[in-house]
């Protein structure tokens, strides 16, 4: 397969997709390769605050818990929420990008000047404003999030089925008969896929990282829970002797967010070579 | 003993453009036998796809239909809403063969797909069956129109994607799809220019067979009169969104009546003596006078033909001339 080895010679590409295959393989397998899986919620207040050794390679928190079993565990919540708002974003934005660049008029018009209101606004402080607004925990951020990414799908979806809808296939669909609704489901939607995918997959990364903000401003996840962001905002009251407690944590979200860009980047280079980067 | 197919009565359609309206159709007129191939001729931009589009409801945005009739099996599809074209009329009574086979067919899906996808919207308990059953039977018909179209080895071809046919095969694919139902009428838009000479000629000769096989009647678009000399019975030139000429092939290759016809026929390489072609352009549809469309091109033309548009003339040959000068001759005739 010619596609497949074009990626094989992709090395930042590659990168990312054996970072990705990792996270979510430690993500899958987390609580079974964790060397203290109950370190969620167990307190060891004897070992408090203990840098790297063999025992703990990442060191302790402030309650003696083992820190590189945290960042394990913390991986399935970050992949998690990334998965469900990714996923929530793209089923409001895709359907609306879809009708809104087939359809003409009013319908059209509304769809798209709401998605240019919610691109005006930076999308953290949204998000923030949205969490905010309903109870703080890891669900209402997961639905400030979503709320504010499905724009990104709208506007790419919209394009690309403006683009599609007036080539000769779709008129010839309609020709012999088909109705709206599966020539957008059907016909459309498939050939629009793969900028859609790409998109994904960096929102993946992008999530994460927001995500994180969030749980470090107290409006994600919640105490106990192994999350990165939120290990890194408990760990801001020990710094700078205890280095390891927020460093580990943040190492792990760059590492997660830097594997979905490049693969992301990879796949879009693979989609559309005429927006090749000028990386090499 | 006339039998009248598809007749389009006096169509006029409009499209909203930046600029204004553009008169795009003004008056187009045929009728089409059951049983026929009628070709509509004109040179690029008079029209010609609009028909079409017209006649399958596929209209480009902005188009309105001013007035006029479609009537197919007596039936005007111009009141038809679109659940009803989509159920009876598009794909199961009318076929559609689109103009360039390149991208006429969605990229990312099996052929085999695309086609039994066809017949799975339109004959839905078709051979009694569900199911599996059911797809047996359909994929069977498609294998079997697949060979009636010449595609060589019917059963890889449907395992195969779009972009691994040459262009003359995917022609043969959208014809195969065309017929997938049985309609009673194709509309082929310009199906051959795409294509190279040589598949040309086969694809014509294949369109020939099969209505003379299938008994379908044929509205065949083009601009190549010599493509209507050898596949067409009827004939009807268009200039510039109106019907100028129409009637039996033969009788109006012999002798052209209206100066269009016969100066687009003067332009053809087999009877020009030198690559002339006729002075001037097609007029733009956005600033339509009363007269004549063709006056400022047309080397008979009087002054009134700038005022006003000439009456159709039938000819007691059945012939329909749309020209001024006809109108006089009919005077003295009678």
């Amino acid at each position: 397969m010619l596609i497949l080895q074009k990626f094989a010679r992709d090395l930042p590409a590659l990168v990312g997709l054996v970072i990705v295959v990792t996270v979510v393989t430690v993500a899958i397998v987390g609580p079974w390769i964790a060397p203290y899986p109950g370190d969620v919620v167990a307190a060891h207040l004897l070992q408090r605050l203990k840098p790297p050794s063999a025992a703990f390679p990442f060191g302790t928190d402030n309650l003696g818990r083992d820190l590189f079993s945290r960042v394990i565990l913390g991986a399935r919540g970050a992949l998690e929420v990334a998965l469900a708002v990714v996923a929530l974003a793209g089923l409001i934005g895709v359907p609306l990008g879809l009708v809104a660049g087939y359809t003409h008029g009013w319908v059209s018009e509304t769809i798209m000047r709401v998605t240019d209101v919610f691109l005006a606004i930076p999308q953290l402080v949204l998000a923030l404003a949205l969490a905010q607004l309903m109870t703080p925990s890891l669900e209402t951020a997961m639905v400030a999030l979503a709320l504010t990414y499905w724009p990104f799908f709208t506007r790419l979806v919209f394009a690309e089925t403006r683009r599609l809808g007036t080539s000769l296939f779709v008129d010839a669909l309609r020709g012999i008969g088909a109705g709206g609704g599966r020539i957008l489901f059907a016909h459309i939607l498939p050939n629009a896929m793969s900028p859609v995918i790409v998109r994904a997959t960096i929102g993946m990364g992008f999530t994460i990282l927001v995500a994180a903000v969030l749980g470090f401003l107290g409006m994600g996840a919640t105490p106990p829970a192994p999350d990165w962001g939120l290990t890194i905002s408990e760990s801001r009251n020990y710094l700078p002797d205890a280095w390891w407690y927020s460093t580990f944590p943040g190492l792990a979200i760059l590492v997660t967010v830097l594997g979905f860009n490049l693969l992301g980047d990879g796949l879009r280079d693979l989609v559309d070579p005429r927006l090749r980067r000028s990386r090499r | 003993m006339s039998d009248a197919i598809l007749e389009v009565r006096d169509l006029r359609l409009s499209i909203a453009t930046d600029e204004g309206v553009a008169k795009v159709l003004d008056n187009i007129d045929f009728t089409l036998e059951r049983g026929h191939v009628l070709g509509v001729v004109g040179e690029s931009g008079c029209g010609k796809s609009t028909i079409v589009r017209a006649i399958i409801g596929v209209l480009p945005t902005g188009a309105r239909i001013g007035s006029g009739e479609i009537r197919f099996e007596g039936e005007n599809l111009l009141g038809l809403g679109e659940r009803a074209l989509n159920r009876r009329i598009r794909g199961r009574r009318i076929g559609f063969i689109p103009q360039d086979p390149y991208l006429a067919l969605n990229p990312v899906f099996k052929v085999g797909t695309q086609l039994l996808e066809i017949l799975r919207w339109h004959a839905p308990d078709a051979a009694d069956g569900r199911g599996s059953h059911r797809d047996r039977a359909h994929r069977g018909r498609i294998v079997q129109l697949l060979r009636r179209v010449q595609m060589p080895d019917p059963e890889a071809a449907l395992e195969r994607f779009p972009h691994q046919f040459s262009g003359g095969q995917r022609q043969r694919l959208l014809i195969a799809a065309a017929l997938a139902c049985s309609p009673a009428l194709v509309i082929a838009d310009e199906p051959t220019t795409a294509l190279d000479v040589t598949t040309q000629q086969q694809i014509l000769d294949l369109l020939r067979d099969l209505v003379d096989e299938f008994g379908l009647s044929m509205l065949f678009v083009t601009h190549d009169l010599g493509v209507v000399a050898e596949l067409c019975d009827d004939l009807c030139v268009i200039y510039a969104g109106q019907t100028v000429e129409r009637g039996h092939t033969a009788a109006i290759l012999a002798e052209p009546h209206h100066p269009y016809t016969r100066a687009l026929l003067a332009c053809h390489p087999d009877r020009a003596g030198s690559l002339t072609g006729i002075p001037g352009m097609v007029p733009s549809p956005l600033h339509a006078g009363p007269g004549c469309r063709f006056a400022p091109r047309c080397e008979h033309a009087r002054p009134v033909c700038a005022v006003r548009r000439p009456h159709l003339v039938r000819e007691p040959s059945g012939r329909l001339v749309d020209c001024v000068l006809h109108e006089r001759l009919e005077s003295l005739a009678s």
